[in-house]
């Protein structure tokens, strides 16, 4: 195939991105004095013209080729790149498909390699045609598979659906509802009210004050209820946006996820990459009785979003195991046993809690007396940790996978990993521990381009020492 | 572990030796946080609290090098290698051969000195570190994991 370039619709994104990139760059690093000179329209279009320049020149200089052995990628324009894949190095193919986008269709593509190189790892053609993401399916299935695609057509690789799982409107209710992804909201906007609140006018904000300063609770807990509601809002509109539509197929040895409203995303990754499988619990959850399933894979993307990819958002508990295996084939068809760390570990868990809380309890009477009776709460929220976490920690084995299950920050894991899969395992034991016969077992497994550690802690040692020695045999 | 081996004793004076490389490194701060006190009159405190603090560094490293050098072992056995350190915070790692993807061997200026090698260990997750062995020991594994590996690749085919 001859050199391509991407879709001109790119033009688009590139200029807004680089118009706002030199909007940034002239109000922060030039002078502003010197920008109060120039006259508003001459600065919009002196802005506007280096976006066109700049643009211009990446769609320009941003060419693709899909040869025979290899995917070719030139772009730079100072430092020129040029970035080779061939096709049997690919390990996953991702695409993005914004809502604008999809008229024309077009989308983004994402190529994943092996190795672990840092940035370079991964390549991205930004606005593509979808049939450029069919070619490269079809050349990477050519690639690793000769024998088997030969029998093949390329359309029927695409089509033929194998075990298919779709998300339903219910399911994904409960899923968004259930979320805790609210706390990380309510923070943003309390962030974005002290920021707001410098730009309303100050005597516009006295008067309101003063208005109900006779009503100051009233106020506050309206705040506060205020907060909680929009930041539940938000939150359960960002997690039905990005899972809306979640389906999940398997095709011989691939897993592909498709999801999201206005960005369609989809995803492909092959079986062998899967370093291990994670079942999740929020403490809500564990109420309603509802479980997430994540796999963790091998990758060279950094990003923790992508090492840890959702296969299953919302699933019922009892559904796990027997809905779970028919896309994971080497998961167990049942419940793995856990076997429970013992009493002493899990006081040992409760003490490290609230020692930790009592670090800003000590801060807090220091600074402040007056208020500090408040500061008492935080070690009985630990003292509930310490006891959600000591009760949830337990080790298992099922076949030649390791269960190993953590409670922490109110919410369960439960993590399996093939025995081929841990790159090395550790026990961990302090003189304080020894003298109890309590030890860490820690396992050392592959998550994106980092590592991730699997920690049981405080077991007996003799355990720690028998899951020890099955790792080693 | 049932062979396993302790550091080369040469490793105590590596060790003491860059104890020493420490109270250098101490010294020349203190000696410049003197000087930005004499000339840019920096407040006298920081002078003597990092040199407290370069003391206290040079003599905890030397007091425990007996210690470190007591519990620190490791052993390359037919299939894995072990790491194990630490008396107060004692650790046991267990590295299958399989699982390693490259090893390499350094040395700074002192264990050249010694005619010691670092050797680093690199999983596919993470690397291990054994501080120092004998040029003998580092061919030993390399060879080792070498017939491993080419032991995995004749089952994988």
């Amino acid at each position: 195939m001859p050199k391509q370039r991407l879709h001109p619709l790119i033009l688009v994104n590139y200029f807004l991105g680089s118009l706002i990139n030199w909007t940034v760059i002239f109000v922060v690093v030039v002078n502003v004095h010197f920008i109060r000179e120039i006259p508003a329209p001459q600065l919009l279009s002196l802005l506007v013209a280096i976006a066109i320049v700049t643009s211009l020149a990446r769609y320009w200089l941003f060419t693709f080729e899909i040869g025979d052995q290899a995917l070719t990628i030139n772009s730079g324009l100072i430092f020129r790149k040029q970035l080779h894949i061939p096709y049997d190095r690919i390990q996953t193919v991702q695409t993005k498909r914004w809502f604008y986008m999809i008229p024309f269709g077009l989308e983004a593509v994402i190529i994943e390699t092996a190795g672990k190189s840092g940035d370079d790892g991964d390549a991205q053609l930004p606005m593509v045609k979808v049939a450029v993401y069919q070619e490269l399916l079809r050349r990477q299935h050519a690639g690793s598979a000769i024998s088997e695609v030969a029998s093949v057509s390329p359309v029927s690789v695409e089509t033929s659906e194998g075990t298919a799982y779709k998300i339903n409107a219910r399911d994904l209710n409960v899923y968004a509802l259930t979320s805790l992804g609210i706390a990380p909201i309510i923070l943003g906007l309390i962030y974005a009210y002290s920021k707001f609140s410098d730009v309303i006018p100050r005597e516009w904000l006295s008067r309101a004050i003063s208005s109900v300063q006779h009503a100051e609770w009233l106020m506050l807990v309206t705040f506060i209820l205020g907060v909680l509601i929009v930041g539940t809002i938000l939150s359960y509109v960002q997690i039905v946006l990005r899972y809306y539509g979640f389906t999940v197929t398997r095709q011989r040895n691939q897993i592909v996820t498709r999801r999201g409203l206005f960005q369609r995303r989809t995803v492909t990754s092959d079986l062998d990459r899967v370093q291990a499988i994670v079942v999740k619990q929020s403490v809500l959850r564990q109420l309603f009785q509802l479980a997430t399933v994540q796999t963790v894979l091998a990758s060279t993307l950094s990003d923790d979003e992508e090492s840890e990819m959702v296969v299953m958002p919302v699933l019922r508990t009892d559904q796990v195991w027997t809905v779970m295996p028919q896309f994971l084939p080497w998961l167990p068809t049942s419940q793995p046993v856990i076997t429970a760390i013992p009493w002493l570990g899990q006081w040992r868990m409760i003490r490290n809690a609230v020692a930790v809380a009592m670090i800003p309890v000590v801060g807090w009477v220091i600074v402040a007396r007056a208020t500090a009776g408040w500061s008492l709460l935080l070690p009985v929220i630990a003292l509930f940790l310490g006891r959600y976490a000591g009760q949830h920690t337990g080790i298992g084995l099922v076949a030649d996978y390791l269960v190993a299950q953590e409670g922490s920050l109110f919410s369960r894991t439960l993590t399996l990993v093939p025995k081929k899969r841990i790159q090395a395992a550790t026990i961990q034991q302090s003189i304080w521990m020894k003298r109890v016969g309590l030890a860490h077992l820690a396992v050392s497994v592959r998550s994106g381009d980092a590592e991730k550690k699997v920690t049981v802690r405080y077991l007996p040692v003799k355990v720690a020492r028998q899951y020890y020695e099955w790792y080693r045999a | 572990m049932q062979t396993s081996h302790q550091l080369p004793s040469e490793i105590k004076s590596v060790w003491r030796m860059s104890a020493f490389g420490s109270l250098l490194i101490g010294i020349v701060i203190i000696g410049l946080l003197i000087l930005a006190n004499h000339f840019w009159s920096w407040p006298f405190w920081l002078a003597a609290v990092a040199g407290v603090l370069v003391v206290l560094d040079v003599v905890v490293e030397l007091s425990i090098v007996p210690y470190r050098y007591r519990f620190w072992r490791y052993a390359i056995n037919e299939n894995d290698v072990e790491i194990e350190s630490g008396f107060f915070f004692h650790h046991e790692t267990a590295i299958p051969i399989t699982r390693i993807q490259n090893v390499t061997l350094s040395a700074g200026p002192i264990l050249q000195w010694f005619k010691l090698k670092t050797v680093i260990i690199e999983t596919a997750a993470d690397r291990y570190e054994i501080e120092a062995v004998l040029p003998e020991t580092a061919e030993t594994l390399k060879v080792r994991i070498m017939t491993l590996a080419a032991r995995k690749d004749v089952e994988d085919a």
